[in-house]
């Protein structure tokens, strides 16, 4: 515990989880009706017009009072960088905490899965593979015909949900299939460590950014879309390093002796598997944050990143491009993303000796 | 060995297959029309004659094959059609799709759709826009339906749309065989014939495209891995070797930081403290320079490294702290290895170990590197091309995904797909050069 308390990296992490979480509190407008009044004057897309075209922090200032001062500069439009930085790093706080959510679901799951069952131990049963190959055509109709692809009318979101619940449905209807039939029916062995690894394979494939900025191209970028296609390339390093995890913990002989205790594989996989392999997999997913806060400024930078209005650390460095005199739009977002990234990557540097 | 290497070369096909039809779907669902794209560089008429305009783009689509299905089979909702795709308005084409799920009945859309085809010619540019307007904001209320009673014919197959909905057509599925006269099929066989197409913004070649990029890419990459390998493998060593040196702590924290700097941070940073001219101007702030035919080749030279020494520095730190990272770990691993007291015990020199037998061993994390790289070299680096606007592949890339154009985003996702495999395949045969202990199988599994 006492590393966890001399680490300087804890500490940002819960100013900046504080500051992400109160930034509207933090940085808007002046509004003499309320009790408090927030620390900087301005919102993100307040727009200064007295002190536009990239005002220093040094420089005098057109203000009221010192209150009213931009501590760090304002941008071309005379909006403030303190009030961009404050929501910027709210921007990255959710996408970075969405991504490793949703990547660390997905690649937990698929990497333990493929290590735990590697190729030779996940048995189905005969009836069960026949069924899933003749509901398979079934399966892929309902989600082509079904759902209203292509029809502006309907929310997207309600389509993406649709989705995941007729893939529920197909896989829970063969899980029951398998219940159903006798246990003493013909069982095959599913190599599903290769299936996942050429999966990983593929994704891994792609340049990482290349694929992203595809995806951009095609989907409206807003914060869950941009959390979804970040996590979509992001869960294979989760998903690889859960599975060598699993294999090393497998082998244990106490895994051995609760197989002999005849306890399922879903016992010995959230009992004994998931907490004795879950210390490196949160050193990864701790990684992956780092990743994907580093990604989203990268696509922001790009000007492929979220809806315009919500400002980002990638946004207001690529802003810096337009006027190279204004070194204080480029320097504070990037020591921001750096210090965040740094403090990432020496928390799971903590996490690993802890292990 | 050989039938190890067949057994890897065909399994290049079937992911090959699985890309390219993934980015010709994901071109599909693109919410930007492609032959607008195309028309707006050559072929659009700027007219109020809308009706005009259908027809110019629809002689567009033909010459493009756009007017085709897009794949082999259709399926499609009963209410709905599979050819949808040939109308090439695209705010028309979402009403009809968006009509056809609420009316339940494509007949009676399309009867619909026809009607106002065949009134539009009829009345002058300023009707036709009203008429069109209205269609594409079709929301079947009463004030639409006083609208369109002043034309007879089309007012009868209003009136048509709004009886006996049968919304059941939603869920019944249709298949339809295109036979080979599909665009995915006419795609797929160019490529397979050398011919990647044309440019849908510029109408240039995209093989020529890609060669003019491909060489300063490699340039840019050749260069930036020389350096990082000149510098991490020594960095790596000296540190190992004194690892309580004041000199090798400082380059630890170093690196460690500089792992964790974002590289487009780093080159803006560049831009603007030594090339911008507002604090040094010791460098070009971006582009390869103006050649003049009377340079010498030392001139060239000159110009080249001024130009390029910005975009090799933000290239390389990041991978220098990489491979140093890596190397260092190996080596301290096997540096308490048995055999490396064996040799001390034989008497072999300090750097006979090192580089004979260390090396060897602890270059497992530089051998998983260059099967990273090699797919790097070609594809580039995005953002350090875009900054300093160097006509590689990484600042084609941006500039085909900005400009949706994608014929040439195929085609380098494919080269891209192509190099990653045959990185991982090279690095798999370097595994077994390295410690012919490693079994070479076609199972290989991912690592870590």
């Amino acid at each position: 515990m006492k590393s966890w308390k001399k680490n300087w990296a804890v500490y940002y992490f819960v100013l900046w989880t504080t500051i992400a979480l109160l930034a509207p509190f933090l940085a808007n407008e002046v509004d003499q009706n309320k009790f408090a009044q927030p620390l900087v004057p301005y919102s993100q897309s307040n727009i200064d017009y007295e002190n536009a075209n990239s005002v220093s922090p040094f420089e005098v200032q057109q203000i009221e009072s010192t209150y009213y001062r931009h501590w760090l500069g304002t941008d071309e439009l005379g909006r403030d960088v303190l009030a961009q930085l404050i929501h910027g790093s709210r921007t990255a706080f959710i996408i970075g905490l969405g991504v490793v959510l949703i990547a660390g679901i997905i690649g937990v799951f698929l990497g333990g899965i493929a290590g735990y069952f590697g190729d030779n131990y996940l048995t189905i049963k005969k009836r069960q593979l026949l069924a899933a190959i003749l509901l398979f055509p079934i399966y892929l109709l309902s989600i082509m015909t079904i759902i209203p692809w292509g029809i502006t009318a309907v929310n997207s979101f309600l389509k993406l949900i649709l989705l995941g619940s007729f893939s529920i449905l197909y896989f829970l209807v063969l899980f029951f299939i398998g219940r159903i039939a006798k246990q003493s029916t013909a069982k095959i062995h599913l190599p599903i460590d290769t299936i996942i690894c050429r999966v990983i394979e593929l994704v891994d494939a792609i340049p990482l950014l290349f694929l992203l900025v595809c995806l951009t191209a095609v989907i409206e970028p807003s914060f869950f879309t941009t959390i979804l296609i970040i996590a979509s390339v992001a869960w294979t390093s989760i998903a690889k390093y859960t599975r060598g995890e699993i294999i090393k913990v497998r082998n244990e002989n106490y895994i051995q002796s609760a197989k002999a205790l005849a306890l399922t594989n879903f016992q010995i996989l959230r009992k004994h598997i998931l907490p004795n392999a879950m210390g490196p997999v949160l050193v990864s997913l701790s990684f992956g944050m780092a990743a994907a806060i580093l990604l989203e400024a990268s696509l922001s930078f790009l000007g492929m990143g979220i809806a315009s209005e919500q400002a980002s650390w990638g946004k207001l460095i690529a802003s810096a491009r337009n006027n190279y005199q204004a070194w204080w739009l480029a320097v504070f977002p990037g020591l921001a993303i750096f210090i965040t990234v740094v403090a990432s990557n020496k928390l799971s540097e903590l996490l690993q000796k802890r292990n | 060995m050989l039938r190890y290497l067949t057994k890897r070369l065909l399994l290049f096909i079937p992911t090959l297959g699985i890309m390219s039809f993934f980015v010709f779907f994901i071109a599909q669902f693109s919410q930007e029309d492609l032959l607008l794209q195309k028309e707006e560089n050559d072929f659009r008429v700027l007219s109020n004659n809308t009706l005009q305009e259908w027809k110019t783009s629809y002689a567009a689509a033909q010459k493009l094959g756009f007017h085709n299905p897009s794949f082999y089979v259709s399926i499609y909702r009963t209410s709905s059609s599979d050819t949808l795709n040939r109308i090439q308005d695209k705010q028309i084409r979402g009403t009809m799709a968006d009509l056809g799920y609420k009316i339940g009945n494509w007949e009676k859309v399309n009867a619909f759709y026809g009607s106002i085809k065949t009134i539009l010619p009829s009345l002058n540019s300023e009707e036709q826009q009203r008429l069109i307007q209205e269609f594409q904001s079709l929301n079947l209320s009463k004030s639409q339906s006083s609208y369109f009673s002043q034309f007879p014919s089309i007012n009868r197959q209003f009136k048509l749309l709004l009886r006996n909905n049968s919304l059941f057509n939603n869920f019944i599925p249709k298949f339809k065989w295109n036979g080979f006269a599909n665009q995915y099929h006419l795609w797929l066989r160019n490529v397979l014939r050398g011919n990647f197409g044309a440019s849908l913004v510029d109408n240039n070649s995209v093989n020529e495209k890609i060669n003019n990029a491909i060489y300063w890419t490699l340039l840019l990459s050749i260069v930036s891995l020389i350096i990082t390998f000149s510098i991490a493998i020594p960095a790596a060593f000296y540190s190992s070797f004194n690892p309580s040196s004041l000199l090798s702590k400082t380059i630890d924290k170093l690196l460690f930081l500089f792992y964790a700097i974002p590289n487009f941070w780093v080159a803006t940073l560049l831009i603007l403290f030594f090339a911008s001219g507002d604090y040094l101007s010791w460098f070009p702030t971006y582009g390869l320079g103006f050649m003049q035919d009377d340079y010498t080749a030392w001139q060239v030279l000159v110009l080249r490294i001024q130009h390029l020494i910005l975009p090799i520095i933000a290239l390389s730190y990041g991978s220098i702290a990489f491979v140093y990272k890596q190397l260092k770990n190996s080596i301290t691993q096997e540096l308490h290895k048995d055999y490396v007291l064996t040799a001390r015990a034989k008497g072999l020199s300090s750097s006979a170990i090192k580089w004979r037998q260390l090396f060897k061993n602890a270059s497992f994390p530089l051998i998983t590197l260059l099967g990273g790289i090699i797919p790097a070299l070609f594809s580039g680096s995005f953002i350090i091309e875009y900054i300093f606007s160097i006509p590689g592949m990484g600042k084609l890339s941006v500039e085909s995904i900005l400009s949706r154009d994608f014929s040439t985003i195929y085609m380098l996702l494919l080269l891209a797909t192509f190099f990653s495999m045959l990185g991982l395949l090279m690095a798999d045969l370097l595994y077994y050069f390295a410690d012919p202990r490693v079994q070479l199988s076609s199972k290989n599994k991912v690592r870590k």
